[in-house]
């Protein structure tokens, strides 16, 4: 048992967690091990406390809510189902993320059909963030373009890739994944990844080039 | 170092990702090569651009009804698996790869014809070898050797009959 996860055991052994102390949120590890021995409240805390992390991830896969929604509810219960093979060697949350993402590939790879962009709410924080400045510096398309419009057209572009480029691009230009853990999660070499991120760049470069700037001549 | 290898490697490159070495030649290339240059600026608006969808998210009212329909799910799973082990058969594990199946004919449907096809035949050929092991099995039973395969030969009965003289019981 690490240190962590006995400090954490204190104030909750024996006790669901909502009539644990409220001093300190209580660890994941403690958790882990509540859930594990049957509390089912342990177990909501830590999907309340991911199943947005989750959802995005798998929301950026699929492109669409509904589907985003089914992967995430059956990813947590595949976890939950799996709790007793989890061995603590990487934290909750990267453990039951791989779990997301490999049922995501999985679904994309046999989906029946195309699929269309349901498009989620982009936070207020997205109009005044850095990212949005530093493109709004960058492009070269016409100032007036709303972030609505931007959101639109990215998601066009990117439902144009093959799944397998796009998965490559979501886990590492959204999700910010490395390429071993791309490498890792999708059963492939490095090499692989590498050269399908840089098609997949290619070709959205392309497809975006109103805002990134026509191809080199 | 050729440009298309630098440009290869230039999303590794903005990630701090490569070895010193080809960080350093990647890095000169870009200072001398103005085509792999505007490269790298087009790249870095490329992900500046899918940047933004990290702040893409669901409703918060969505979100709020996530728990309550996992907890529903889990149990219809549970209370399925309990069903299940009751009548000592997987039912839950047959649906799922039901489902499987038919999300990957549903997608290839070329396959699924194949698959229906290799099916049809299979069914066929079981089929005829019953209806042959049928046939051939009333006909060498037969004991009359005669045309019809139903047909008993009263000599046959006669000779299985229990003799009246040799005082064998009769079971009955």
């Amino acid at each position: 048992m690490t240190p962590a996860a006995k400090t954490a055991s204190v104030p909750l052994a024996g006790s669901a967690v909502s009539s644990a102390p409220s001093l300190a949120a209580p660890t994941d590890e403690g958790l882990v091990r509540l859930a594990r021995d049957g509390d089912a409240e342990a177990y909501d805390v830590l999907f309340e406390r991911y199943k947005e992390r989750v959802y995005r991830a798998v929301y950026h896969l699929t492109a669409n809510r509904e589907d985003a929604n089914d992967l995430v509810q059956e990813s947590f219960i595949k976890a939950y189902r799996s709790l007793r093979g989890f061995k603590g060697n990487c934290s909750f949350y990267t453990w039951v993320y791989r779990i997301a993402v490999n049922t995501a590939l999985n679904f994309t790879k046999h989906r029946a059909h195309y699929p269309k962009f349901s498009l989620d709410l982009m936070d207020d924080e997205a109009q005044d963030s850095e990212i949005f400045k530093r493109f709004k510096q960058q492009r070269t398309a016409p100032e007036e373009i709303s972030l609505n419009e931007l959101q639109e057209k990215l998601n066009k572009a990117l439902l144009k890739l093959s799944e397998s480029h796009r998965a490559v691009v979501v886990l590492h230009d959204i999700e910010g994944l490395s390429h071993d853990e791309i490498a890792k999660i999708m059963k492939c070499s490095e090499g692989t990844v590498r050269s399908r991120l840089f098609y997949a760049h290619q070709e959205l470069q392309g497809l975006l080039s109103e805002f990134v700037g026509g191809p080199t001549p | 170092m050729k440009c298309q290898n630098a440009q290869k490697q230039l999303s590794e490159w903005l990630d701090n990702a490569l070895k010193p070495a080809e960080m350093k030649s990647v890095g000169q290339h870009l200072a001398s090569c103005a085509a792999c240059a505007e490269e790298r600026r087009r790249l870095e608006a490329l992900r500046s651009l899918l940047a933004l969808k990290r702040h893409e998210g669901p409703d918060p009212i969505y979100l709020k009804g996530m728990r309550a329909e996992f907890h529903r799910r889990l149990n219809a799973q549970r209370s399925a698996r309990r069903a299940a082990r009751w009548v000592f058969f997987d039912t839950v594990g047959i649906q799922h790869w039901w489902e499987r199946t038919r999300r990957v004919f549903r997608s290839h449907p070329l396959l699924a014809l194949r698959y229906g096809l290799a099916s049809a035949a299979v069914v066929a050929l079981l089929v005829n070898a019953l209806i042959f092991a049928v046939i051939s099995g009333r006909t060498h039973t037969s004991p009359s050797g005669a045309d019809d395969p139903l047909a008993i030969s009263p000599t046959y009965m006669l000779e299985r009959m229990p003799s009246a003289t040799s005082g064998d019981s009769i079971p009955f």
